[in-house]
């Protein structure tokens, strides 16, 4: 009779588990005792180990699929045991608590993500970095219990904080916690990395993520910039609450379209936020993002929980004509740098790899027209046409307002004059660009108006 | 013109700040092959001879070690001489000198006295000069304990650096990256110092630590522009002295990023890089490292004379934004 291979329980309150990858094929000979494969359960993956010796055959568990517990995923045959594939043998009777998936639909639903492997290697060493032995020894949690997400099972700082904050909260009723309550949430060391941007079918506009829940902090980027100049900046969003950084129509990686008005680019901001399923969204915004943010707090108010305007347009006439179309024109880095320089206070903050790679996103001739389309249509003759004070009296959210007094584009003293509930920070020593120039004053302005919604 | 926004080449920042030292300190002079009448090599010291005479900016004959041996001797008669090797290659030429005699002279007379020399060093590849005349030397004399090495990325760094070590009471060597020569930058028009031995950060991150010198601080800084348009928020450490090295500000960045890339352009195998990442592995920033430390350093041979294959053998800026996005993205 060919050895039964069972799903076994690596876990007090585990009803299925995944098996992460068998170490043989189907065919393959294999030792009693030598790891056979790794299973996963949503706290822990370890190395099961061949029941006996022989030859493996019937493969019934494909990885990445949930299996239930007591399952059989396979059979040991012995080298002269009698197998043909339609003769399978029925499994024994198990303490099946879930019925096998079939396997025939693993490939249409397998995902193209990454899965974590067992963080112990074969020496039963955990595999883990010094940053996240030392957050988890500091939260007190258990290394063991928790799946690795880098490289051969690596357990990295994300995983460690994801496993802390399943911790449940003082007073709050949550899942059952792997760990004893008392453990403290882990520190935030550093921000979780960004996922790779990707176009978001619905909505067309490419778009920056970084996963996480609760209500997220939406980017939008001012005239000629694109998403990935917020960089800087998402480190203040604490990790686990998801980001999104637009690229605006005919910006970054975004598609050419033409912009009738600000009141259209806010529309497109808003059905795109509908589509990624945001009802809600606390919005950080420069510039022409500035007035597009301002226009969609006046078109949905209920998707903008908070407000950072850092120099928007929309405040009142003046604006920089000279540099919007001759940046709209720039091709080069000799023709990009001076007026890159306009934007600053000191050019100290004009890298030369900034410039170069500012250049380089200028090659496109269609996308920097239509730019230059949008300069026109929006600022004609180096005017802002568009006022938008009056949406600061018909919204209730926290407002804050963030300008460089050595702003050249537009003038900071289009800040003054709002309601006195709108929070103005004016920045000595920045021009147009303080998130780039005073980045952790504004980092510590987005925490902080963040934080006072409690949302 | 506006001392605020005042441009000048590397070269002209270098020869602005040797012209100040000649005019202000008599005990100043230049020696090297070609930097007189011809103006040096890569036109640095320009028109310095016609400024201040053959006396004090003399063209050597080709005798590196007797060159060398000279400056030493003089800076240790109370001169201070500026020794311009021609390409950095050819102090191999010199090194009993600058390894053996410079270096140690202060530490074996007990003090004494000692030999501030500083020893211009044009170097790197890029400009298809092949093999011998191409190379990143700074880790063969990072090595000797006694000596100085500087390698500034920008103009105004190499003014206010090259001033600092001609103060130095120690031998000094300046390490010149020759494609930085064209590179344009603001320079102050005073005469103002950078202490050796610190570094600075020439871009702020939060999620990787990108430790360079000379040209590559410039890769970096590109590559960091391009991680950026992903998401992600590079660091830049711009060393500017190799040694002694600037141990804190390292520390510092990483353990506020977790992640530690050093990029080099000698080669790889017991370089500058080898030397930081040992550093952090000792130091307090161990705990804080979420990723394995990466070098990127030049390749393990001559530097080639064929202009493709030179590129391939030095770290470029699409190999930097390689190596960081798979650092960043949990791949390595």
């Amino acid at each position: 009779m060919p050895v039964e291979v069972i799903l076994p329980r690596v876990d007090m309150d585990m009803a299925t588990g995944k098996i992460a990858r068998w170490y043989a094929e189907a065919g393959q000979q294999v030792a009693q005792g030598e790891p056979l494969f790794e299973i996963e359960t949503d706290k822990a993956a370890m190395e099961i180990e061949a029941p006996a010796s022989g030859i493996l055959r019937d493969i019934k568990a494909e990885p990445g699929i949930d299996v239930a517990v007591g399952s059989t995923v396979a059979f040991i045959y012995a080298a002269d045991e009698a197998w043909s594939p339609a003769a399978a043998p029925a499994p024994a009777a198990a303490a099946v608590a879930a019925p096998v998936l079939e396997t025939t639909a693993t490939t249409a639903t397998k995902t193209e993500a990454p899965i974590p492997a067992a963080p112990v290697d074969i020496a039963g060493k955990i595999r883990a970095t010094p940053l996240a032995r030392k957050l988890a020894s500091g939260a007190g949690l258990d290394l063991s219990a928790i799946a690795g997400t880098g490289p051969r099972g690596r357990i990295v700082s994300d995983d460690v904080r994801a496993a802390a904050s399943a911790l449940p909260k003082v007073g709050a009723a949550s899942a059952p916690a792997p760990v004893p309550a008392s453990a403290p949430a882990a520190p935030a060391v550093i921000a979780a990395p960004p996922v790779a941007p990707r176009p978001a079918a619905q909505h067309g506009l490419s778009v920056h993520r970084r996963e996480g829940t609760g209500t997220p902090v939406v980017f939008l980027h001012g005239f000629g910039s694109e998403s990935g100049s917020w960089a800087g900046l998402f480190a203040a969003v604490e990790p686990g609450r998801p980001i999104l950084a637009f690229d605006l129509p005919s910006h970054g990686r975004s598609p050419v379209e033409d912009v009738p008005s600000i009141a259209a680019l806010a529309e497109r901001i808003a059905d795109a936020l509908r589509a990624e399923g945001v009802d809600e969204a606390h919005v950080v915004a420069h510039s022409l993002g500035g007035a597009t943010a301002l226009a969609l707090a006046d078109l949905a108010p209920a998707l903008v929980r908070s407000l950072v305007l850092i120099a928007p347009a929309g405040l009142g006439a003046d604006i920089d004509g000279a540099f919007l179309d001759g940046f709209s024109r720039a091709t080069s880095k000799e023709t990009v740098e001076p007026w890159l320089g306009r934007l600053v206070a000191d050019r100290k903050h004009l890298s030369p790899g900034f410039v170069a790679v500012t250049a380089k996103g200028r090659a496109d001739a269609e996308r920097r027209d239509a730019q230059a389309r949008i300069a026109r249509t929006v600022f004609p003759a180096g005017t802002q046409t568009t006022d938008l004070r009056g949406v600061f009296e018909r919204i209730a959210v926290p407002v804050r307002v963030v300008w460089g007094v050595a702003d050249a584009i537009i003038p900071w003293k289009h800040a003054l004059g709002l309601p006195g509930r709108v929070g103005l920070h004016l920045i000595p020593g920045a021009g147009h660009l303080p998130q780039l120039e005073a980045r952790d004053t504004v980092a510590a302005i987005v925490t902080e108006t963040i934080r006072s919604t409690g949302a | 013109m506006d001392a605020m926004i005042r441009e000048l080449s590397f070269a002209e920042a270098l020869r602005e700040a040797m012209g100040h030292a000649l005019e202000t300190d008599p005990r100043v002079f230049l020696m090297g092959e070609d930097i007189g009448v011809y103006g040096g090599a890569f036109q640095v010291t320009g028109d310095l001879v016609h400024r201040f005479g053959e006396a004090r900016v003399i063209d050597a004959p080709i005798a590196e070690l007797g060159q060398a041996g000279v400056a030493v001797g003089a800076a240790l008669a109370g001169q201070r001489p500026v020794l311009e090797f021609q390409f950095s290659d050819f102090a191999a030429l010199a090194m009993e000198q600058i390894a053996n005699q410079a270096a140690k002279i202060r530490f074996m007379y007990g003090g004494k006295c000692s030999v501030p020399v500083v020893m211009r060093m044009p170097c790197g590849s890029g400009t298809g000069a092949a093999a011998q005349h191409s190379q990143s030397m700074e880790a063969w004399f990072a090595h000797v304990p006694g000596l100085k090495v500087v390698e500034p990325s920008t103009p105004a760094d190499a003014k206010g650096l090259f001033l600092a070590a001609l103060d130095d009471p120690d031998p000094v060597m300046f390490f010149e990256h020759k494609l930085l020569y064209k590179t344009k930058g603001h320079v102050p028009t005073e005469a103002y110092r950078i202490p050796l031995g610190k570094a600075e950060i020439k871009r702020k991150g939060s999620q990787l630590t990108i430790v360079a010198s000379a040209i590559m601080v410039l890769k970096a800084l590109e590559a960091a522009e391009e991680l950026a348009k992903d998401g992600y928020d590079v660091e830049v450490v711009d060393l500017r002295t190799l040694r002694p090295l600037d141990t804190e500000t390292i520390i510092a960045s990483v353990k506020k990023t977790s992640r530690l890339m050093c990029v080099y352009e000698g080669a790889k195998t017991l370089g500058i890089g080898a030397e930081i990442a040992a550093m952090i592995a000792e130091s307090e920033a161990f705990d804080y490292l979420d990723a394995p430390i990466r070098r990127l350093g030049g390749a393990e041979c001559p530097l080639p004379y064929n202009p493709d294959l030179e590129r391939a053998a030095v770290p470029q800026v699409p190999d930097i934004v390689a190596a960081a996005r798979d650092m960043l993205s949990k791949r390595v």
